[in-house]
């Protein structure tokens, strides 16, 4: 799961991008609507995080720019540009979700999780975990539960599961598995995909993930 | 204070039925004394073309009538002479039975009177003593002064038809002319009026009288000088809040970073953070209501609402929420700044949203004089007890009734800022709490 991070406050940054990294998420971070342009517009992005006063211009205008050009990335506005007015121009120009600096990072996670989920067609259970053909992950725990038992998932076991409950019975390319499990300029290791698979069978069984020669995985769950 | 218009109507309307008045009567007199005189005039030359053919000497006294005008021949004709010489007393013809009395006059004497004649008439009088063999005879002639009157009568009458219709006439004028030349004021209304419902954002100078010019102008002025100011502090205020926000994020980050090695002072610490932060909300949520404004900045309803409305329904996706609007058809804005108004409606629609299953209710509508604006919401409601604390002053509601927190506050101190009186109850509609602002308008 790969968000694009836009803040130029370096605390702020440095703080949050431990804590998403916490819950699975992989980071890149841009200080200037510039570098975000950039980014975006290089690698895909599960979601933006995009605060409206940047160094170099204004988020709400980067967002509309983005719409126009149909770039369809869900954008959560992270601001303190919070009154209601201001909400209402946000959603208008495309955002769909909007949060109030200070925030808890909690209620940051929560969002993110919602909008994520929504933006991949699948709503969330009311338990607000993802969950497919008997398969259901625990977000906040990193845990999986398959049928009556429960694993322990490492951080890239549990991004990977991730992508694939959002996305159960389509193709998914191991090009695209990476990118997201990867950030921007991280070296990419041509094999991770085909290991963290293998460690995902052995607690999910063999017939949940299908392999595809040469195109790359579908996740079936338990049916 | 009296209107101008009324008062020049008043004064220049008197003013014209007073020199009227006035000429009309110098008029009448002047008139009245022209026909004496020529009647006047007219019996001396008679009285001289009588004397001419009367004869006084030696004894013999006669009136060569023959001579005279034929107007002394039919019976009271209008025209009379007769001559007292001692007993003697000659009348014309047209006296008939009738017989005038005069008095005895000194030679050379004459007298100018009116006494009643015959038929009863008014009938002017002239006399002249003429000395003659033992004596003073008295000669008189006399004029019916009916037929001069009634002729006198017709010409005033008529001179005073023309000026009746003369003084209508002006009366009219002056409603016209009064009427056209303060149209421009009517339009210096109609143009105040547009600016206050907003349809301009000054006034249209090329539009005004001289007159009333430099006043636009210099209420334009003021108008741009205010809105900037307001602009300018609303700017400032924004700034300020939105610089304090972004620190207290990171503080927020670290509170919570340490909140896993000492829950105890991180609790601490984001109780203060929390106060800190609803702090910046409530004071620039108030701060920023000015109270009066450039109306063209005034909340629009619906188009305002319903862009509340559907971020709600964004923020609340997760829910199935029906909002109806009741909004009085002639209400199409509200009088008060469009982000105060935003700001006032969000949180209250917020509220119902937090609370409601699946419907809210805005009905927005004019009593009276009073703008009232109602939210409902079909949630569990406030019990009766916690009902008359959320409409307590000057308390924080987020200590006093769980869950209806920082956004009612704000609702109230906005309300507070534009003088809205604000009610809780329960909503005979829905079932859930209901939010009643009453604003009572001066200018409504």
């Amino acid at each position: 799961m790969k968000l694009l991070l836009v803040e130029d406050n370096e605390l702020l940054v440095k703080e949050l991008t431990k804590q998403l990294k916490a819950a699975g998420y992989v980071t890149d971070v841009a200080a200037s609507a510039m570098d975000a342009d950039y980014l975006l517009k290089e690698s895909p992005y599960d979601c933006v995080i995009l605060d409206i006063g940047l160094p170099d211009g204004n988020g709400l205008e980067l967002l509309q720019h983005w719409r126009q050009q149909e770039i369809a990335t869900p954008v959560i506005m992270l601001t303190a540009r919070s009154q209601w007015h201001e909400k209402v121009e946000g959603f208008n120009a495309g955002a769909d979700d909007y949060l109030g600096k200070p925030f808890h990072t909690q209620e940051l996670l929560a969002r993110l999780q919602a909008v994520i989920s929504r933006s991949n067609g699948r709503a969330l259970s009311p338990s607000k975990q993802l969950s497919f053909g008997g398969i259901t992950l625990d977000e906040s725990e990193q845990t999986v539960e398959v049928g009556e038992q429960r694993f322990e998932l490492t951080a890239m076991e549990f991004r990977l599961l991730r992508i694939f409950l959002l996305s159960p019975k389509k193709l998914l390319s191991k090009n695209q598995l990476s990118d997201k499990l990867y950030q921007f300029d991280d070296e990419k290791e041509s094999n991770v995909v085909e290991v963290y698979v293998t460690h995902l069978r052995k607690k999910l069984g063999k017939s949940a993930i299908e392999t595809r020669r040469g195109q790359g995985y579908i996740f079936h769950g338990l049916e | 204070m009296m209107s101008i218009r009324l008062k020049l109507t008043i004064w220049l309307t008197s003013l014209v039925l007073i020199s009227s008045l006035v000429s009309l009567i110098y008029m009448e007199s002047m008139l009245r004394q022209a026909f004496h005189d020529s009647i006047i005039d007219r019996l001396h030359e008679d009285i001289s073309e009588v004397e001419l053919v009367t004869h006084l000497n030696n004894g013999e006294i006669s009136i060569q009538t023959q001579e005279l005008s034929g107007f002394y021949k039919p019976a009271y004709s209008g025209r009379y002479y007769q001559l007292n010489a001692g007993e003697l007393e000659l009348r014309s013809r047209s006296l008939w039975d009738q017989h005038l009395d005069v008095a005895k006059l000194e030679a050379g004497e004459t007298r100018v009177w009116q006494a009643k004649g015959p038929k009863k008439h008014d009938i002017q009088l002239l006399s002249l003593g003429i000395p003659y063999d033992n004596g003073v005879a008295t000669l008189t002639v006399a004029q019916d002064l009916s037929i001069g009157r009634k002729v006198f009568r017709e010409v005033y009458g008529s001179k005073l038809l023309g000026n009746l219709a003369m003084l209508i006439a002006m009366i009219v004028g002056i409603f016209i002319i009064l009427h056209s030349s303060f149209k421009p004021i009517a339009g210096v209304k109609q143009a105040l009026a547009k600016l206050r419902q907003g349809e301009a954002s000054s006034l249209d100078i090329e539009q005004m009288p001289a007159e009333i010019k430099p006043l636009a102008e210099t209420y334009n002025g003021l108008l741009e000088y205010t809105s900037v100011q307001i602009q300018r502090s609303r700017n400032n205020l924004g700034n300020l809040s939105h610089g304090l926000k972004t620190p207290l994020a990171v503080m927020r980050q670290q509170v919570e970073v340490l909140g896993l090695k000492d829950p105890e002072t991180a609790q601490v610490l984001e109780q203060q953070l929390q106060q800190i932060h609803n702090m910046i909300e409530r004071k620039l949520a108030t701060a920023r209501a000015t109270g009066d404004m450039l109306p063209a900045a005034q909340m629009v309803v619906p188009r305002d609402i319903d862009a509340l409305r559907n971020t709600l329904c964004k923020v609340y996706h997760y829910k199935q929420v029906q909002v109806k609007y009741d909004i009085a058809p002639q209400i199409t804005r509200l009088p008060m700044h469009r982000e105060d108004g935003m700001e006032l409606l969000g949180n209250l629609l917020d509220n119902a949203f937090k609370w409601t299953e699946s419907q809210v209710l805005l009905r927005i509508w004019r009593q009276q004089q009073q703008l009232m604006l109602t939210v409902e919401d079909d949630g569990p409601g406030v019990a009766e007890a916690d009902l008359h604390k959320l409409t307590r002053r000057g308390k924080r509601l987020d200590e006093e009734v769980a869950g209806h927190g920082l956004g009612l506050s704000i609702v109230k101190d906005i309300a507070e800022q534009y003088q809205l009186e604000i009610a809780f109850d329960r909503s005979p509609a829905l079932g859930g709490l209901r939010i009643m602002l009453t604003h009572t308008s001066s200018n409504a």
